[in-house]
Order: C-alpha cells, then structure tokens, then sequence
C-alpha cells in the first residue's frame, strides 16, 4: 500500500544537510511512501527565529 | 565563586517577568544539572545553562542578560527534554535572549549579526539563500575567513546554491516580517 505524505524539506534540507533530505527520500521510497512535496513551502524560521519574539 | 546576597541583590521584577513570558515555573528548578549535561554548546557557554537557571531564580538580570550563553544557545531543546521537572528551559533561553535584545544587548554580536541576516534573507526570498546570508554576515562583521574552509568542501556537493529560490508568496512572508515590525514598536 502508498500512502502520499506530504513533504517539508526545509531550506537546509535543499542545502547545508541535503544528505537528510536524500535519505529521507531513499528510506521512504523503499518502505512504499510516496513524498509530495508541501508546494511552495517557506522558511519555517529555524533558530533565527527565536532570537526575536 | 559568586556570593549572591538573595535579599538585596535579586531582581523579583525580571524573575516575574521571565516567568510571564515563558510561561514557565523557574523555582521549579532544583539544580539537578540534566540540562547541562545534555547541551552540546556547554563547551562554548561562559554560564551553563543550569546556572543561568539558578541566576534568573536569584535574579541576577544583568549577569544573565549579557551572557554569552543566551546567543550561542542552539534552541535544539536537549534540556527541556532532560529536565525532570518538566520545565521548558529552551522556552527560557529564548525569553532571555528576546529580553537581551531588548536592552540593546548582545555579548556575541556576530551571532546576532548572522540570525538577522538570515533572516532578512528568508523575508526577500521567502527561504533562505546561504551565499546572500554569508554576503551580508561577512560586510557587517568583516569575519571574511569564517568556515572558508569548509566552501570547498560543500560546493561540489552542490550544497551551496548560486541563484537565490524566491518563492510564489514571498510577498506574504515579507508582510509577516512589516507586521511584526509595526506591532513590537507601537
């Protein structure tokens, strides 16, 4: 059975840890989930955002 | 060592303050030491992070506020998942940090340079672009050989994008950011 999960990759996920993103890709791919991803996704924020509130 | 004199010297304001804003019980904290003992930045602090929670229990404002602790802090949440007594530390770290900034603080600047580029970064693009980010990062603190090292490396794992990804709505995230803006300074 596929179930279609929808994706965030995350800003870092498209760079500095794109290693993630593949694996995550690879291991869902093989265990049968099939990813879409979340269209036009933004910055969720990530540490920057909580220096300031 | 510090000998804090808990009648004169605590600041009963800012220990009211940083629980109002956290929403958090500090005298909850019975300096178990499981927050430091998990923090990966502990080798960095100038204060572990157990101590900023009996410093702010004292209420040592000033001690606490221009810490480096406050800016090298990851917010990756180790201590609020240790923490026995269910505090949320990392929530307070942030309200610390948010209170610092406030005050004009900042006791390492070129953090606090590197998250506002990131984030005037995210708020033109709507995501973040790494090389625009080291760009503004390097005129504003002249660190001009920080992690260059690493640009090898990364570069022909394509990790480093050259072009800058704008999304759709970028609009929509730049007017959070006016929002945001306009609301703090009234």
């Amino acid at each position: 059975m596929s179930e279609a999960i929808a994706y965030y990759p995350g800003c870092s996920g498209l760079g500095t840890s794109k290693e993630y993103d593949a694996s995550t890709r690879a291991v869902c791919a093989k265990v049968g989930l099939s990813l879409v991803d979340v269209p036009d996704w933004s910055c969720c924020g990530s540490t920057p955002a909580h220096t300031t509130d | 060592m510090n000998i804090i004199n808990f009648t004169r010297d605590c600041d009963e304001d800012f220990v009211h303050r940083v629980e109002e804003e956290s929403g958090q019980n500090v005298s909850l904290c019975y300096q178990c030491g499981n927050c430091t003992a998990g923090c990966p930045y502990t080798f960095a602090y100038d204060i572990p992070v157990s101590q900023i929670m009996r410093l702010v229990q004292a209420g040592q404002k000033k001690t606490v506020l221009s810490s480096k602790s406050i800016w090298l802090c990851a917010t990756c949440e180790s201590c609020t998942t240790r923490c026995p007594n269910n505090i949320d530390v990392a929530c307070i770290m942030d309200v610390l940090r948010h209170m610092a900034r406030r005050e004009g603080l900042a006791a390492v600047p070129q953090v606090k340079t590197f998250w506002d580029a990131f984030l005037n970064s995210v708020r033109a693009h709507g995501r973040v672009f790494e090389l625009g980010l080291t760009v503004e990062y390097v005129a504003k603190t002249g660190r001009f050989w920080t992690d260059m090292d690493l640009a090898p490396k990364i570069f022909p794992k394509g990790k480093l994008a050259l072009k800058a990804h704008d999304i759709q709505g970028k609009e929509h995230v730049a007017r959070i950011f006016e929002r945001f803006e306009r609301e703090s300074n009234s």
